[in-house]
């Protein structure tokens, strides 16, 4: 990729920087100071959107780490979230242990959840470890229907405290916001941080040839337990996370459906970048928005559509989104983000 | 002139230039050896005359190609495969799940009916008397000179004029290469069907041919009869691994005067 | 004893209806190395069909069911080449999610077309039931099952000893090989879709004859994978095979183990088997093995 004229690096610490220029400093800091100020920017409900994006970016983010850095097709990332935010939930609920304590095993449940996963990558490749994970998926749902009450509460979930330290609770959308926001933070400079590491680099390489990959020394087998225990530590905080937003666990939040959202996220972001994740999500959860907002005024219009419309639109929305990208721009948003770029560094030259 | 092509120019992927403008013909019944390094284009050069440039991405974006003196480089492959042209993809191409006999039926598709088909099966089980005991056999497990003889046995079902053979002797056993290359000269004298092969064992490949060109970065850099380019100096130097003695390469001879390729450009 | 035999026998039975619905997937599967992940959806469109030409056209039986099976062949082809033939040469991972994808639109165009209500699926097939000594059967499920068995003799044989089924199973193996054979890719992948589109509707008549359906009878799209894992997702005279095996092993999980659960475990106890197939042996009983050369 290239850089804007009279770009270069000195130092080898300059050369691996993310921001290089004066310009993207601006533009970072840009949205820096939007994300912190959102609650005051006088949009009533952007806190709540904004909420709700970055505990599915975790997830999102987490899958991606899995699918498109690592290459393992995960359709269960819904399920591992659903360990997270039960274990939370449980622990919040009938333990009564801090939201320090909980998110972090919340996580750390949720990855040895996913390592096992990881384990069966060992025999099965490809689609058919996609379809392992779908069955963990309705496996999942059925396991936290039937456990006992008093751990998971079966049909009738879970039900939180917000998250407090002392007296200090997070119970309002504003405060709820910045913990996520915070978090949010974190474990994106961790994602980014391991795609540029060894570990990264591994993942790429068992991604795009397993067999060569092994034969210059990567252990396979490690890397791809590794790339599930990780991404379902994401999701497995992106569900704690959520428990504390909701305040109530119940297994259907985490369905089949759900998973399938997120992949269609990184379709539509582009596997295999952190940005394609954030830029997936964003994209998808405001048309979601959008849908909901517009959804009812199209139906007032056009009773024969029925009520279930918002949710039938969404339906097609998200069903045609993954067509129409996967037909058309495979590599997804941001690849054609960087060709228009490209494009515009390099003019008036075509390549 | 069965085959003929005409300043082709063949890009990929709208950006990549392959062909630069060949040049090449091919009459009934004569053997032409297309030689070449890798990546001087020569698969591309026979996909862009069978039609499947198109899964590759690939189109012919100048030139002409005429077989059977009707233009035919925006032709499906089915269709050219109904008026005798068959490729013979590098690499062994076999259906692996299905068994010699199978794979000998899906080549004959373009036949009439199963009388026919029958009647071409055990033809070709006159030239590859291997193939018959083997019918039953999953191709998947055949060994590759059976492998080769398989497929080529396959084009030979769909009744061709011209057979374009990729890199036939890729892989397999001299013995077997040579096998290979006398079937070659068999179908072209008893059948009367051309061939166009693709070659990067030069030696082989001029033994049987009528003519043949070489290929470099795109273009044909030269032309001439089979007797030809055996005698021409470059040839053996550049492809047959003869130095100026008209030996074998002594390593003794490399840091002294070296022939550089005229043709470079 | 009578009971646990009547839920084997159930069992058996309602495996081979999952089979012809995994027959779906494996010819499609067989002839365009694509997995279909909505074909439950196709079902579940087919049998809407039946029912909007039973009910709200009020369309005699032997008119209604050739033509919601035409109309589900003809979708089966729309959807190849408007979505599918775009991505030849294209690697799996897009054909995956674009048959997600096309689930979930189908999904939410069928509830936009014919909203969430229970809707009555008429009665194609005869409602009364069988009663062989103490034990009752469904008998739409035992014609169903003859039914499945016919169709599976007659699609294996089909893809083994004709020339067309030849041509796809081509296909299937080399899309280039096959182009370079003078085979044409597109029709035969057109075909399969057809033929796909052709036995989900069959199931779905014989899954709902006689009862309420919603949009959300397409789950049986999912329950039907592992009967085409564990056949092997190239093998259409496995798929029986495998159909039986499943059916019988849900049944006997029911049997046992819905005291202890509380139900529900048939639905379950499909991916639980699936789960173990991939583990043991991906593909399958009877699919391609990956012959590797290296």
């Amino acid at each position: 990729m290239t850089l804007p004229g009279g770009v270069h690096a000195e130092t080898y610490q300059q050369d691996r920087a993310l921001i290089r220029t004066p310009w993207q400093w601006l533009w970072f800091g840009g949205l820096l100071a939007v994300l912190l100020l959102l609650p005051f920017l006088g949009v009533s409900s952007a806190v709540g959107i904004a909420t709700v994006i970055g505990i599915t970016l975790i997830a999102v983010m987490g899958l991606q780490l899995t699918s498109g850095c690592a290459g393992q097709i995960n359709m269960g990332q819904s399920a591992f979230m659903g360990v997270g935010a039960y274990a939370a939930g449980a622990l919040a609920a009938k333990l009564h242990w801090s939201f320090l304590l909980t998110i972090p095993i919340a996580g750390l449940s949720a990855a040895v959840f996913g390592a096992v996963f990881g384990l069966a990558a060992l025999r099965i490749k490809g689609f058919y470890l996609a379809l392992t994970t779908i069955a963990a998926q309705f496996i999942f749902t059925f396991a936290m229907l039937k456990l006992p009450k008093a751990w998971f509460g079966q049909s009738e979930g879970l039900r939180l405290d917000p998250a407090a330290m002392g007296s200090f609770a997070f119970d309002t959308d504003n405060r709820i916001y910045y913990l996520v926001l915070a978090i949010v933070a974190l474990m994106t400079y961790g994602a980014w941080g391991l795609m540029r590491s060894r570990t990264g680099r591994a993942f790429i390489a068992v991604r795009d040839n397993e067999n060569a990959a092994e034969v210059i020394g990567v252990n396979v087998f490690y890397y791809k337990t590794l790339a599930f225990f990780i991404g379902a530590f994401y999701a497995g905080i992106a569900g704690a996370l959520w428990a504390y937003y909701v305040r109530y666990v119940q297994a259907d939040q985490f369905t089949l459906w759900l998973s399938v959202w997120y992949v269609g996220m990184l379709i539509v972001g582009g596997m295999g970048s952190i940005l394609g994740a954030i830029v997936g999500t964003v994209v998808i959860r405001l048309m979601q928005e959008v849908i909901t907002v517009v959804g009812p005024m199209v139906a007032d219009v056009l009773p024969a559509l029925g009520g279930q419309f918002v949710f039938a639109a969404m339906n097609m929305l998200l069903g045609g989104l993954i067509i129409v990208f996967v037909i058309f721009e495979p590599r997804g948003l941001v690849h054609r983000w960087n060709i228009v770029k490209e494009s515009y560094r390099i003019w008036p030259f075509p390549h | 002139m069965l085959l003929e092509l005409t300043n082709v120019e063949v890009v990929y992927s709208d950006v990549i230039l392959v062909l630069k403008g060949v040049n090449l013909s091919v009459d009934a019944g004569q053997i032409v050896a297309l030689l070449g390094a890798n990546g001087a284009g020569k698969t591309t050069t026979l996909k862009a005359i069978s039609g499947l440039l198109r899964s590759e991405d690939g189109k012919v974006t100048g030139g002409g190609i005429q077989f059977q003196g009707v233009p035919s480089h925006l032709e499906e492959p089915q269709i050219l495969v109904r008026r005798g042209l068959v490729q013979v993809v590098e690499g062994r191409r076999i259906l692996p799940h299905m068994t010699v006999e199978q794979n000998l039926l899906v080549g004959g598709k373009v036949l009439g009916g199963r009388a026919e088909r029958q009647q071409m099966l055990q033809k070709v089980y006159g030239y590859f008397p291997k193939l018959v005991n083997l019918r039953t056999r999953v191709s998947g497990y055949l060994s590759g000179g059976e492998q080769q003889m398989l497929v080529i046995g396959r084009a030979l079902m769909a009744k061709p004029r011209l057979i374009l053979l990729d890199e036939p002797s890729l892989g397999l056993a001299p013995m077997i290469v040579t096998e290979i290359f006398e079937l070659v000269e068999r179908l072209r004298q008893q059948e009367g069907i051309a061939f166009l092969v693709v070659e990067q064992n030069a030696n082989v490949a001029l033994a049987v041919a009528d003519h043949g060109y070489v290929m470099e970065n795109g273009r044909i850099v030269l032309y001439g009869t089979g007797p030809e380019l055996r005698e021409n100096e470059d040839i053996k130097e550049f492809y047959l691994g003869m130095s100026l003695s008209g030996h074998g390469k002594s390593f003794k001879d490399v840091k002294h005067y070296k022939r550089r390729k005229r043709w470079l450009g | 004893m009578a009971s646990l035999l009547s839920y084997v026998i159930n069992g058996a039975l309602t495996g081979l209806l999952y089979a012809l619905i995994a027959m779906s997937f494996v010819v499609i599967y067989r002839s365009a190395r694509v997995f279909n992940f909505a074909q439950g959806e196709i079902v579940v469109v087919g049998a809407f069909l039946v029912w909007t030409f039973m009910s709200a056209f009020d369309l005699p039986v032997w008119v209604s069911v050739p033509l919601a099976l035409l109309a589900s062949m003809l979708l089966g082809v729309l959807i190849e080449r408007v979505i599918l033939r775009p991505l030849v040469g294209q690697e799996l991972f897009a054909f995956v999610m674009v048959t997600i994808g096309l689930l979930i639109f189908i999904r939410g165009v069928v509830l936009v077309a014919w909203g969430p209500e229970v809707r009555f699926f008429p009665a194609v097939l005869p409602m009364a039931a069988i009663k062989v000594g103490d034990l009752v059967f469904d008998r739409a499920l035992v014609l169903g099952g003859a039914l499945t068995l016919v169709v599976a003799a007659a699609t294996s044989w089909f893809f083994n000893h004709t020339q067309l089924g030849l041509e796809m199973t081509a296909v299937a193996e080399d899309h280039q090989t096959a182009l370079s054979l003078g085979i044409s890719v597109k029709r035969s992948i057109a075909v399969a879709w057809g033929i796909s589109g052709l036995l989900s509707t069959l199931a779905a008549i014989i899954f709902l004859n006689g009862k309420g359906m919603t949009f959300l009878a397409s789950d049986i799209g999912f329950a039907a994978l592992p009967v085409a894992l564990l056949a092997g997702l190239e093998s259409i005279g496995g798929v029986v095979l495998g159909g039986l095996i499943v059916g019988i092993a849900v049944g006997l999980a029911a049997y046992f183990l819905d005291p202890i659960f509380q139900g529900g475990v048939a639905a379950v106890f499909p991916f639980v088997i699936m789960v173990i197939i991939l583990l043991i042996r991906p593909t399958g009983l009877f699919g391609w093995k990956t012959i590797e050369r290296i």
